[in-house]
C-alpha cells in the first residue's frame, strides 16, 4: 500500500535518495499560467514548469483536456491553489495534486512520429533544470 | 545494498560528465562567449543531459533578448534525438535567435542540431 507521500521517480518509489524533482512543489501555490504559441508554462512563484503538450485539467472530478470548452478557464480556476502532491514517473505521466482535490496531468509519452523533442521542462527556483 | 547504489549512480554520474564534456567540445564552431555570466550542468542526469547558460544578453549576431542557451546532449530511448541547442529568453520560452521572438517546439530554429564538422 503507497502512502499519500510517496513519490514515483524514474520509476521507482522515492526514498530520500531518489528524490523526485517536482517534490519541490510541494506547499506552493500555481501563481501564474502562460499560453506562449502552442505550449503552456506554469508558474510556482518561481518554480516553472513547461508543458510542450496540452495537460489535462482534473476540477471536481471532471476531466478537461485541450480541444474541449473550458479548459483554459479551468486551467485559471487552479491559480492560487496549493499544490498537496506530486507523482512524477518518467516516460510516462506528471501528476500535480491541489488543495481543492483538482490535478494537473501530463502525459509524458512521446511517439515515434511526433515532432515534439521533449514534453517539457522544469526549472525550480535554485535555478536546477529538469528535462522530461 | 547501499554501497551498490551508490557506485552505481557514481557510475551514471561519470557518464553524464562524460557525455556533457562531449558536448562542450563539440559546439566550438558556436561561439557562447556572451553567456559566461551563469552557468549550471543540468541537475538531474535521469531526466536528460546537456548544459545551460543564463543571464546573457544577445552578443555575436543574436538578438538581444537572448538571454539563455541550452546545448542537449544526444538521447537514445523511444524517440532518439541527436544533439541539438536551444536558445531562449528570460522567461525560458524558446525564441529564435536571430529575431529574439518566441517560437513553437516544432519550428526548426527551436531545436537545432549539433553538426560536427
Amino acid at each position: 500500500m503507497r502512502s499519500k507521500n510517496d513519490k514515483i521517480t524514474n520509476g521507482m518509489i522515492d526514498n530520500d535518495s531518489l528524490k523526485s524533482p517536482f517534490a519541490i512543489l510541494e506547499n506552493e501555490q500555481l501563481s501564474s499560467v502562460i499560453f506562449v504559441q502552442n505550449y503552456l508554462q506554469l508558474d510556482f512563484d518561481g518554480n516553472r514548469l513547461t508543458c510542450f503538450r496540452w495537460p489535462i485539467v482534473v476540477v471536481k472530478g471532471l476531466f478537461y483536456s485541450f480541444d474541449e470548452p473550458g479548459f483554459r478557464d479551468k486551467l485559471c480556476e487552479v491559480i492560487s491553489r496549493k499544490v498537496t502532491q506530486t507523482l512524477f514517473t518518467e516516460h510516462i505521466v506528471l501528476k500535480i495534486y491541489f488543495d481543492d482535490d483538482s490535478q494537473i496531468q501530463l502525459d509524458l509519452k512521446i511517439g515515434p512520429n511526433e515532432k515534439i523533442h521533449e514534453v517539457g521542462t522544469f526549472t525550480d527556483i535554485n535555478k536546477n533544470w529538469s528535462f522530461f | 545494498m547501499k554501497k551498490l547504489v551508490s557506485l552505481i549512480y557514481l557510475t551514471m554520474l561519470c557518464a553524464f560528465l562524460q557525455t556533457s564534456l562531449r558536448a562542450q567540445t563539440t559546439i566550438k564552431t558556436v561561439k557562447f562567449d556572451f553567456l559566461t555570466k551563469k552557468f549550471s550542468d543540468l541537475n538531474n542526469f535521469r531526466t536528460g543531459s546537456g548544459m545551460v547558460y543564463e543571464g546573457g544578453s544577445g552578443g555575436n549576431g543574436l538578438n538581444s533578448r537572448v538571454s539563455g542557451v541550452r546545448i542537449m546532449d544526444a538521447k537514445t530511448g523511444p524517440k532518439p534525438d541527436g544533439p541539438r541547442v536551444i536558445y531562449m529568453n528570460s522567461q525560458g520560452q524558446t525564441v529564435n535567435p536571430s529575431t529574439g521572438r518566441t517560437v513553437p517546439p516544432t519550428d526548426p530554429s527551436a531545436h537545432i542540431p549539433i553538426k560536427d564538422r
